[in-house]
């Protein structure tokens, strides 16, 4: 992928040459260690193996390492039924934002700015699945977010909503890898009729 | 996402392939198959907000 640019920040692959700006990334709060842990130690493994692909947000005026994202190719699944001696199940194809963190290091740098996550979901991530979508099917784009009632009440202002309860339940059972244990599934239908 | 970032390579939990059948099972595929695209309005005068702040705070301007 060729790199995206909007008016104030650039986004593209991570790059084995990128680790002095990935040494210096922290996490905004302390819920977001982990995701400190994958850019740092995982990430650029996951994009050699091709089990997910991170992305790095720069600032264009100054350089820095705004945020970073990682995408990947999934489904969800449901309606589970026996046919004769085996399970059948439907499903939809779907995009997962598996990691998405801002830099507390650059936050800290810049305490006025607001509205950094919205900005790159809908200049870059949004975009993206967009593009996806041109060339694959999908229909959807799926997180499962940290169970902190302010992030959720967050994502819903990305466009991401929630399953019923009961629906909720039987979806994490089905889809949710174990290290998203107790965070919640949340969707989004791709506009790209 | 939680947990050990050493966790990440691995294994989803085995699904209940029981708890998926049945009217509830087939609700959740009705339900997105029927979900129609968001409304981005509050998504888009959120990310204003940070081209509104960008100036002031990264290059000093007002």
């Amino acid at each position: 992928m060729e790199k995206l640019e909007s008016s104030f920040l650039s986004c593209r692959h991570i790059l084995p040459s990128d680790d002095v700006a990935i040494a210096g990334f922290t996490p905004l709060n302390n819920t977001s260690g982990f995701l400190a842990g994958y850019l740092k130690h995982v990430a650029l493994k996951d994009e050699a193996e091709s089990k997910m692909r991170t992305y790095l947000v720069f600032d264009n005026a100054t350089g820095e390492l705004v945020a970073y994202f990682s995408l990947k190719a999934s489904l969800v699944s449901s309606e589970m039924r026996r046919h004769f001696f085996s399970m059948q199940f439907d499903a939809l194809p779907s995009i997962e934002i598996a990691n998405f963190a801002i830099n507390g290091t650059y936050k800290e740098a810049h305490p006025g700015l607001k509205g950094i996550g919205y900005y790159i979901f809908e200049h870059f991530i949004y975009p993206i699945c967009l593009d996806a979508a041109e060339i694959i099917g999908v229909r959807l784009i799926h997180i499962f977010a940290l169970p902190i009632p302010r992030l959720i009440e967050n994502y819903t202002k990305y466009g991401f909503r929630r399953l019923d309860k009961k629906q909720e339940k039987l979806e994490h059972n089905q889809i949710r890898p174990r290290y998203d244990s107790g965070c919640i599934f949340m969707y989004q239908v791709l506009d790209n009729q | 996402m939680t947990k050990d970032y050493n966790d990440v390579n691995i294994q989803y939990v085995k699904p209940s392939m029981t708890n998926l059948k049945g009217r509830t099972g087939q609700s959740i595929i009705e339900t997105l198959k029927a979900a129609k695209p968001s409304d981005h309005a509050e998504l888009h005068k959120m990310s204003q907000l940070f081209e509104k702040t960008y100036a002031e705070s990264v290059l000093g301007k007002k």
